[in-house]
């Protein structure tokens, strides 16, 4: 208990069920996969531990680029923050306030504990862009040293409840620890809420270093109550010749101007300095992260997203959530459902050790691993392998690394091609608006070349163009062909001295190059699946994606889940239109409900239930002499007793009014008033109409 | 005295006179135009008063602002910590005044009062140590009352005690009173005493003290005083800076007509200010770029710039008016409602370098850049789906919802078979105003959904992923609409202000919002969705 006491302030808290009195040797935690055929004894954990390097290697990838993304307009901030009170013009009539907005940090809902933030390893759920213009800010001042010359606060919402904690927590922000020195003679000093502690205290520091500047993050600006804000805003703004604070606000909406001009009043306005930053958004930057996570030839992610998959992330990006959040949601659910799927999935990063003498279990796994090396089909040559590796695990298991190596070898010129053809489009772009290019704009259309009709028709593209262009397009491949690390450079010597060829002839034969340049490109663009016989352990392929995780329908799931519980909680159903009797007492009632009209009797609605529930009865009693299970068939005798059909119609009751609750509470049916037009409860209105079975 | 603070005289010699003898109790001073510049105003009188050599008429007081004072016990530290100019420090845990017996003083109103007790025998000591040396008895505290001076409070934005603490109202306005002392309260506020006097005579009535909006030649001298403040400091002395001395007198003729053009829009002072600060940098840039690029004769032997910039002649005045007039009202237009700051204005703004050196014939005036666009900013980031719900919510917002059968409904044909819109030719009686002028009217949550549902049937099945377990006609549709994602993008849209939520946010079950776009931006979005949004307009345009 002592643990949820500590929580209290929390919004929600988290018991964890610790088993109840039954099965208390159940505690320790399980993994809930179900259990897969051939797997290994310790699969699951092997599993796990793959999932997690994989996924730890794809993320800190993700938040290297986002990074490197969000540089520019961080830094730009920063110099903003750096002069922003110097930076004063002269003959205003009264001080500013100086004010920064940052926009489209994070369209989801932000993690509302600051010592979340902090502490949470990956970052869906927290503002990207703010952690990184936190993280900046925090190593300039530790930069700094001593003279801490920027000191940072974090508002949320929650902690702006009204104005006396709003300005509490703005005060004990900066102040801290500090603050307990004062609560021993609070009666005789200021209140814990009055902004002149925090003037005393920058005055006191004032004497040994420089003023430091105050910066205040205001979290989620729309969720703040206004009015507190609008407060907070002009008491700090009263102070600001002599406390140097600026306040940085997170918004959200797409147009931040506008929406400062529609929320504050203006009397605030005019104490305000607003200076607006846009944090980079859109198809660029989703681009971006994934082209620089998944095909940059020298970085190597543990699992390569197919194309269906990539389309999946364009899609959602374009149509429902451009945020980065779900992005990296998005990827975590694919590592973990490629890693859950598939028993071969551990040996992405590693070949686990199986003893010469393998059990059972680690036997009929190497058997499926050997199945799965050697396809049927396959030349005499591989059948010699197959021998020597089906005698030795060891020699199987090499098999699996070398698989691993050419897979990687493989990757690494496919992504290179992908690279290519990228520079390629974005410089025929630039030159022309044609559809046809459209067919490789964006990652997923790119990585769909490896199946499909490829990079056919880039010739006849590229001889459109003038050969002066050409020259250029050839320099810049060039250029990217010096860069890429230096193991690919050697292997495309052969390519890179052609193109210093076609470059160093006065006159660019364009039909030539475009020809060759399809060529060599259609060259590079080996489907994955080519590379080896376990290419699926590294590469997702036209897996889809499990869209209903991210964007669940729950109306249609609950209905589905109410009418067909055995299809719905996965067991298997005999026949197709299943026996109403054998259905759990919801559902009867839930079928009754798809019949009736808008409103529906709840007597005859019983009464539907009850005939239902007499059937069963009768065909328990019929085709069993054996009790009937569960207890709810209580009358097992043919000739029901006056005391037992007196219990049967107590139970059916009891049945129904629990079934009804069920439905209530899912929110199926909305009770009438007792005024309502003198039905006095005896209806219930339908809220799904339409449910079509 | 008056004359330090141009169109404020009659405030200033009213105070003074009321402070030279005893002032009411309560005075309240109103001014609807700029109450910051009034409590300015006041709080330079009573400072010079209480340091004025003549020792009937000095008083003690403390200026608190009743935003600020978030809670009584705010405003019972800070008045007693300004009345005997305690500073707190931050040494010794920012502990307040308390006397000789260290005591506090911010519990309650009743403390409040005997604190005042305790400041006023303390300012009595301090101000006559020599009579209470000679043994005056306390009898005689009246004549020390009188001669030491008021106490006097002065609390802005006095309208905010009424919502913020109304049980003091009536106290503070009777502090006089209930202290026993010879004390003055005065009230700054923007609303008149009418609309925040307690009920029941509470509070006596107090000595009113209205203030009228500046004149012309006020607001002149008021605006003018600013530059002669800013270029007296000494970095503006000698340096070619934009409040160089010498410039005053085209300050002056540029108020003049800032002054013309802006006041018939704008009576406060510190806003013309405001807009003079941030225009006058770009106007005299052409005169200072002048000054710099003079032929070099101009220049002293040691190449000193010392001589500072000379005063324009009349001839460069009448060009530089003629030039930058025309944006004097685009400046009111966008830092009035502070759609811009003045910097950034300023900054935006700028005229080309050297504009005087160009013939007079090739000067235009200065384009008025019209109207101000508040951007969409970035309208055209939102995702598709959320570009759906505003224009379907806009579509919610307009029509009557009787239309949306006649316009969405289909027959059984699967064929759009969408009645247009019949005008019936004008009714007589009262001219009704289209729906798009009278403003969004309130529509519930499953109705968006419908519209939105129609609105994807119609424009998105063509460009969604296939689906093929989808086998019923609309099924699709109706699975998309009744995802997650749709409601926590409502739910975001409401939040960010492009819809409007008019039933609380607790409420779950009916839940009605209004549209938050404006017709023009619904159409940008439908023109990008490919909607014919015209059409779907039960009153188009």
């Amino acid at each position: 208990m002592s643990k949820v006491d500590e929580d209290l302030e929390q919004t929600v808290i988290y018991i964890p069920y610790d088993g109840g009195d039954e099965s208390e040797e159940d505690i320790a935690p399980s993994l809930p996969s179900p259990p897969f055929e051939n797997d290994l004894e310790n699969g699951p954990q092997l599993r796990l531990g793959a999932y997690k390097t994989a996924w730890t290697r794809c993320l800190d990838r993700v938040k290297f680029v986002i990074a490197e993304v969000y540089s520019p307009v961080v830094s730009s901030v920063l110099d903003r923050l750096r002069n922003i009170h110097a930076d004063v013009m002269p003959g205003l009539p009264f001080p500013e306030l100086p004010v920064i907005t940052v926009t489209g940090t994070s369209r989801i809902i932000e993690n509302p504990s600051p010592i979340q933030v902090q502490t949470s390893v990956d970052l869906s759920g927290g503002s990207l862009f703010l952690d990184h213009l936190g993280k900046r800010l925090d190593l300039e001042v530790s930069e700094d040293g001593e003279a801490a010359l920027t000191m940072v606060n974090h508002l949320y919402p929650n902690d702006c409840l009204n104005l006396t904690t709003a300005m509490k927590n703005l005060i004990s922000g900066f102040i801290g620890q500090d603050l307990d020195a004062l609560k021993r003679k609070s009666a005789a000093s200021l209140a814990q809420y009055d902004l002149n502690i925090l003037q005393a205290w920058i005055d006191a520091i004032e004497d040994i270093d420089q003023r430091p500047s105050l910066v205040v993050f205001l979290h989620e600006f729309e969720q703040l109550d206004k009015n507190v804000v609008q407060d907070m805003f002009y008491i700090c703004s009263l102070q600001i010749p002599r406390l140097p604070m600026t306040f940085i606000l997170s918004l959200s909406t797409p147009s931040s101007s506008s929406y400062l001009q529609a929320s504050l009043t203006r009397s605030t306005l005019t104490l305000l300095r607003a200076y607006h930053f846009l944090v980079p958004s859109g198809l660029q930057v989703l681009d971006a992260v994934l082209f620089k996570t998944f095909f940059d030839p020298s970085f190597e992610p543990l699992l390569l997203p197919g194309p269906t998959l990539l389309e999946f992330i364009q899609n959602y990006h374009a149509r429902h959530n451009p945020s980065l959040d779900v992005l990296l949601t998005i990827l975590q659910i694919a590592h973990t459902k490629h890693f859950a799927s598939d028993i071969f999935s551990l040996l992405s990063n590693a070949t686990p050790r199986i003893s010469p003498r393998p059990t059972p279990a680690e036997l009929s796994y190497l058997e499926a691993l050997l199945g799965r090396l050697h396809a049927p089909g396959k030349s005499k040559q591989t059948t010699s392998d197959w021998r020597a590796q089906s005698h030795s695990p060891d020699i199987l298991l090499q098999a699996v690394d070398s698989s691993r190596e050419s897979f990687s070898r493989h990757a690494r010129r496919t992504k290179l091609g992908f690279n290519l053809v990228r520079i390629v489009i974005q410089f025929l772009s630039l030159s022309k608006k044609d559809k046809l290019l459209d067919r490789w704009r964006g990652a997923a259309a790119i990585s769909k070349v490896l199946d499909g009709d490829g990079v056919n028709g880039l010739a006849g593209l590229l001889k459109k163009l003038p050969s002066a262009d050409l020259k250029v397009l050839l320099g810049e491949l060039h250029e990217y062909l010096q860069n890429v690390p230096e193991e690919i450079r050697d292997a495309e010597l052969a390519s890179r001295n052609k193109i210093v060829r076609f470059r160093s002839t006065s006159h660019v034969p364009v039909d030539e190059v475009a020809d060759w340049l399809e060529g060599y490109l259609a060259g590079i663009l080996q489907p994955f699946e080519k590379s080896t016989p376990l290419w699926h352990v590294w590469y997702t392929g036209q897996s889809p994606f499990p869209s209903e995780l991210i964007n669940p329908a729950l109306r249609s799931s609950i209905v589905s889940g109410v009418l067909f519980p055995h299809s719905y909680t996965g067991q298997e159903t005999a026949d197709e239109d299943e026996d109403l009797q054998a259905l759990p007492d919801t559902t009867i009632l839930f079928k009754g409900y798809t019949k009736a009209g808008k409103m529906i009797n709840v007597y005859d609605w019983f009464d539907a239930f009850r005939v239902v529930l007499e059937g069963q009865l009768q065909s328990v009693l019929t085709t069993t002499a054996t009790p009937a299970k569960g207890g709810k068939g209580k009358g097992k005798k043919s000739e029901p007793e006056p005391e037992t059909q007196e219990r049967w119609r107590l139970s059916v009751q009891a049945r129904f009014v629990r079934a009804l609750h069920e439905l209530d509470f899912v929110g199926f049916i909305k009770h009438t008033s007792r005024g309502g037009g003198g039905r006095k409860g005896e209806y219930v209105l339908r809220t799904v109409l339409g449910v079509v079975e | 005295m008056a004359s330090d603070h141009p169109g404020y005289e009659r405030l200033v010699d009213e105070l003074s006179v009321l402070f030279s003898a005893r002032a009411p109790p309560f005075l309240y001073v109103h001014d609807p135009v700029s109450s910051r510049t009034t409590a300015a105003v006041i709080n330079r009188v009573l400072s010079s008063l209480a340091h004025s050599s003549d020792a009937s008429s000095r008083v003690t007081y403390a200026q608190i602002n009743a935003v600020a004072c978030l809670s009584p016990r705010i405003l019972y530290d800070t008045v007693l910590n300004q009345l005997v100019q305690w500073q707190v420090k931050w040494e010794d845990g920012c502990a307040n005044w308390g006397g000789d017996s260290d005591q506090r003083w911010n519990q309650n109103l009743d403390g409040f009062l005997h604190g005042l007790k305790a400041v006023h025998s303390f300012i009595s000591q301090r101000h006559a140590p020599n009579s209470d040396a000679k043994g005056k008895s306390k009898e005689a505290d009246a004549d020390v009352a009188v001669e030491e001076g008021q106490i006097v409070i002065v609390v802005e934005h006095a309208e905010r005690l009424q919502d913020r603490m109304p049980d003091l109202v009536v106290p503070l306005t009777r502090l006089a009173e209930l202290a026993r002392l010879d004390l003055s309260m005065i009230f700054v506020s923007e609303v008149p005493w009418e609309e925040i006097r307690p009920p029941f005579g509470g509070s006596p009535d107090p000595y009113y003290v209205d203030v009228a909006p500046l004149d012309r030649p006020a607001l002149l001298s008021r605006l003018e005083s600013v530059f002669h403040d800013i270029s007296s400091l000494p970095e503006h002395r000698d340096a070619v800076t934009p409040y160089h001395p010498s410039l005053r007198p085209l300050y002056f003729r540029f108020l003049e007509v800032l002054v013309d053009s802006c006041s018939l829009y704008v009576q406060d002072a510190s806003e013309l200010q405001y807009i003079a600060a941030a225009r006058w940098p770009g106007f005299v840039q052409p005169v200072l770029d002048a000054h710099r690029h003079r032929p070099d004769s101009d220049v002293d032997m040691v190449g000193n710039d010392s001589y500072g910039v000379k005063t324009p002649t009349e001839d460069v005045r009448m060009r530089l008016i003629r030039i930058f007039k025309p944006t004097f009202k685009a400046a009111l237009e966008s830092l009035y409602p502070r759609l811009d700051h003045a910097a950034s204005w300023a900054a935006s703004h700028e005229p080309e370098a050297n504009l005087l050196a160009k013939p007079a014939s090739e000067t235009q005036p200065l384009a008025d850049d019209g109207e101000v666009e508040v951007g969409d900013g970035r309208m055209a980031d939102l995702p598709q789906m959320s570009k759906f719900i505003l224009v379907a919510a806009y579509i919610a917002s307009t029509n009557p919802h009787t239309s949306d059968l006649r316009m969405f409904g289909r027959g059984l044909d699967e064929k759009k078979r969408r009645r247009r819109v019949n005008r019936v030719s004008a009714k007589t009686g009262p001219t009704k105003l289209p729906q798009r002028v009278v403003g969004p009217s309130p529509f519930p949550l499953d109705r968006l959904i419908a519209i939105l549902g129609a609105l994807l049937e119609d424009n998105d099945a063509d460009q969604r992923p296939p689906a093929p377990e989808y086998l019923i006609p609309g099924e699709y549709t109706d699975m998309e609409t009744s995802r997650v994602g749709i409601y926590s993008t409502i739910v975001e849209l409401a939040d960010v202000g492009l819809l409007h939520r008019n039933s609380g946010a607790e409420k779950l079950d009916g839940a009605t919002f209004k549209c938050g776009v404006s017709y023009d931006t619904a159409s940008a979005l439908a023109q990008q969705l490919d909607v014919p949004f015209n059409d779907l307009l039960w009153d188009p345009a």
